[in-house]
């Protein structure tokens, strides 16, 4: 299984490693699904009433009962290393981050940098670790880049952080996951993960909408 | 309280006189007083069964409604704008969790059935499960009172603070009444415990029991036990509110996740008091239709125990994101993981009970193969948000939404379903037709899939809930999803008009239409008011069918035909 390999931190590999958990358990789910509900219906068929009408009795088979006790043990574990350990890859902080401020309100996102630079929409650098640090002015609020697979709430009196690891340029979504009020739905942003010399150029002197969907031309985005 | 019929004096002969049925009014109270006012456990089990229905009916409008919004992607306003559309789902979520799932089955069915099963004439304390009814009704009106009391309602059915503090929404009276319900829950589940430790007829041991009365134990418990952090939540809110001392609002310096905590810590559980009683009736329609024991009877009712145990556990997976140490992290999904297995063991058993049965596709059993079929799919993408790099992911999305639109629809209310399909015949004496009763269980698991099984994909896209608009992206999944509610409404529109036709014009039926072995298809349909003329003295195990034994098959039979 490539999963168990060492991941990179990279945000397409936090992704696929993502879409790896979650295909060994939908994998299970559908082989599971099958063998129990065919064996469902074989049974509806060959013992129906007309077919047969006389039951048996079977009280249990320890055997049986053992066997499939300790296989979905064994199975569950399985799926918990798989889900954890790809987990915890994210919380790692390397010494080159870069730290974002995320300051949740209702219904906005704003980014601040550590030049106190602020800005509506995130922009990043491609290539450099990015710790976000989470803030809430007024209520709850989940910080969530479905492309990432990251999501985080973002609560008031607290400073929590999530880690990105922007590996392509490109323009994605954010969106807001945990209910906060009216506008709740509408409270969206982009991520733009900009080539690092661009990256500096914005940070520094800003870039116009011209120059920003240049950098953006037949990149990836969702 | 011996039956009328057996006193001395009661008419010309014991043999002459008839067993009144629960349904006729034999005490001193006339009208809808000779209800209200009953402590038969028949009658309030069917008290409880009006109230919850017609919540339920309210429920699937605003769940319609928020399904119509979704015509138009983006913030049109042209259906719903967002603040109707967030009472919306509040009042659904509050209405359908609080006042119809959670009292569910065992309020109506076990009320009904769970003294007949063990051979007891009631409950053990029948004024206190009256209470507990009027407690439910009061409970429900403070709940719906405190929801309007500033206009619409938008907190969602969680509460979250500080968002509910800041809402207007008068947080402290909806927790009250919630704590109100849980009165209801805890001494209904006092009741039965009591019942089932007191009240089984002479040789009904533990093993002897139906599982419905081991699965019903097992809620109780939960019920007992879960519901007082309630209380203690509502202490807090209240001396938050009244002295300012900082508990959950961070304003004043409090911890929201606290908050969380003490909500999932009884909302978890209470899933369990959700399920936990559809899979006793399960067990008894498939013991009843295959027309043998169980497979593994010892296993299912001690998994319902497992459950109740380690579903006490489990309540930190709905917070992943939400502020949690990694050490918290590792064991809330460990053990979540853990808790799927008694469930999984219990599918294996009733199919397992099917083999060399004799099975009979009557409509119940109908209702259950569905049921076993959307309870797999609920369960297993159950599996998907226990791991942790994808509950992360999926998590406040509509991923969640279909999940537990499964569980509690597909599994617990499919089956509460099938549970009134198996057991209206008995309460009433009457049968449904039983054709239009599987055409409506087709239309009904249809519409489900469609309404349901967009949002799993819907949720993996990066869609989250409780959005009144949407991007276009989403918009083919979207009115599938919409048209399967038109569906599935259609299906329960057939399904209760086909029920309650039975119930008032259907044919007599008789007191074992489906060749059940449990007490309660031993007596006359309707039951009589006192249950039993005499106690019954039971000297085997629930599912007992001789004629299925192979000890007796290896006889030479002679054949009847």
């Amino acid at each position: 299984m490539s999963l168990l390999a060492s991941l990179l931190p990279s945000v397409l590999h936090h992704a696929a490693a993502t879409d790896d958990v979650a295909r060994f358990i939908i994998g299970w789910d559908i082989f599971l699904f099958v063998a129990i509900v065919g064996t469902m219906f074989f049974f509806v068929f060959k013992y129906n009433k007309k077919r047969h009408p006389r039951a048996v009795n079977i009280h249990g088979n320890a055997v049986l009962e053992t066997l499939w006790t300790v296989f979905p043990v064994a199975l569950v574990l399985v799926m918990f290393y798989l889900g954890w350990s790809a987990y915890i890859q994210t919380r790692v902080v390397p010494k080159s981050a870069m730290d974002v401020k995320v300051i949740a309100r209702q219904w906005e996102w704003s980014f601040q940098y550590m030049n106190g630079k602020t800005a509506d929409t995130l922009f990043l650098p491609q290539g450099r670790p990015v710790k976000c640090l989470l803030t809430s002015v007024d209520v709850i609020h989940g910080f969530y880049i479905p492309a990432f697979r990251e999501k985080n709430d973002v609560i008031p009196g607290r400073v929590r952080y999530l880690m990105l690891y922007p590996e392509h340029v490109g323009n994605y979504e954010i969106t807001c996951s945990q209910y906060c009020g009216l506008d709740h739905a509408l409270m969206m942003t982009r991520l733009i993960v900009l080539p690092k010399e661009k990256f500096d150029q914005w940070l520094k002197s800003g870039l116009t909408g011209e120059q920003i969907s240049d950098a953006l031309t037949g990149r990836v985005g969702t | 309280m011996a039956n009328p019929a057996m006193e001395p004096g009661n008419g010309a002969g014991a043999e002459a006189v008839p067993v009144h049925s629960f349904l006729e009014n034999t005490g001193k109270h006339k009208g809808i007083f000779a209800w209200i006012l009953s402590t038969d456990h028949k009658r309030i089990g069917i008290l409880y069964m009006i109230s919850i229905f017609s919540f339920f009916a309210v429920g699937v409008c605003l769940g319609f409604l928020m399904r119509l919004e979704m015509l138009v992607p983006g913030p049109t306003g042209k259906i719903f704008n967002a603040q109707e559309y967030n009472a919306l789902f509040t009042l659904h979520g509050v209405i359908m969790m609080f006042l119809f799932v959670i009292p569910g089955i065992p309020a109506t069915l076990g009320n009904f059935f769970l003294p007949i099963q063990i051979g007891a004439k009631d409950v053990a304390f029948p004024r206190i499960n009256l209470l507990s009814w009027y407690l439910y009704i009061t409970g429900a009106i403070i709940i719906l009172l405190s929801l309007f009391g500033n206009g619409l309602p938008d907190t969602g059915w969680t509460f979250y603070v500080p968002y509910s503090i800041r809402t207007g929404t008068d947080v402290t009276m909806a927790v009250f009444g919630v704590f109100i319900l849980g009165f209801s829950s805890i001494l209904t589940g006092l009741n039965f415990l009591t019942t089932i430790h007191r009240l089984r007829a002479p040789g009904m041991t533990w093993f002897r029991m139906p599982l419905f009365v081991w699965a019903l134990y097992a809620t109780a418990w939960i019920q007992v036990i879960a519901t007082p952090v309630l209380a203690i939540t509502l202490l807090l809110i209240m001396v938050e509110r009244l002295f300012h001392v900082g508990i959950f609002n961070p304003v004043l310096g409090g911890d929201p996740v606290l908050y969380q905590h003490l909500f999932w810590i009884y909302s978890h559980p209470a899933v369990y008091i959700m399920i936990l009683p559809p899979m006793g009736v399960v067990s008894e329609i498939v013991a009843t239709f295959s027309h043998r024991t169980v497979f593994g009877y010892k296993m299912i009712a001690m998994s319902s125990l497992a459950i109740a145990f380690i579903g006490y556990l489990v309540w930190g997976h709905h917070m992943f994101v939400a502020g949690e140490t990694q050490t918290a992290q590792f064991f809330f999904s460990l053990l979540t993981f853990l808790v799927a297995v008694p469930s999984a063991i219990k599918v294996f058993n009733w199919v397992a009970t099917m083999y060399k049965g004799s099975l009979d596709l009557q409509p119940p059993f109908l209702f259950l193969l569905a049921f076993i079929m959307l309870f797999c799919i609920g369960g297993m993408s159950g599996l998907v948000l226990g791991s942790l790099a994808t509950d992360v992911h999926l998590t406040g999305t509509y991923f969640v939404v279909a999940h537990f639109h499964y569980i509690i629809f597909g599994g617990a209310i499919f089956i509460f379903f099938g549970a009134l399909h198996y057991w209206l015949p008995k309460m009433f004496g009457r049968m449904y037709n039983k054709k239009v009763a599987d055409w409506a269980l087709g239309i009904l698991f249809v519409g489900f899939n469609m309404l349901y099984f967009p949002m799993f994909i819907l949720g993996y896209e990066g869609m989250p809930r409780r959005y009144f608009a949407y991007l276009p992206k989403y918009e083919t999944l979207q009115h599938i999803s919409m048209v399967g509610s038109w569906v599935l409404i259609t299906g329960l529109i057939i399904m209760f008009w086909n029920l309650l036709h039975g119930i008032f014009k259907g044919e007599r039926c008789g007191p074992n239409p489906w060749g059940g072995t449990t007490l309660e298809w031993t007596i006359p349909s309707p039951p009589p008011t006192e249950n039993f003329e005499t106690i019954p003295i039971v000297t085997h195990e629930p599912y007992y069918h001789p004629e299925a034994d192979p000890e007796i098959q290896r006889e030479p039979v002679p054949v009847a035909k």
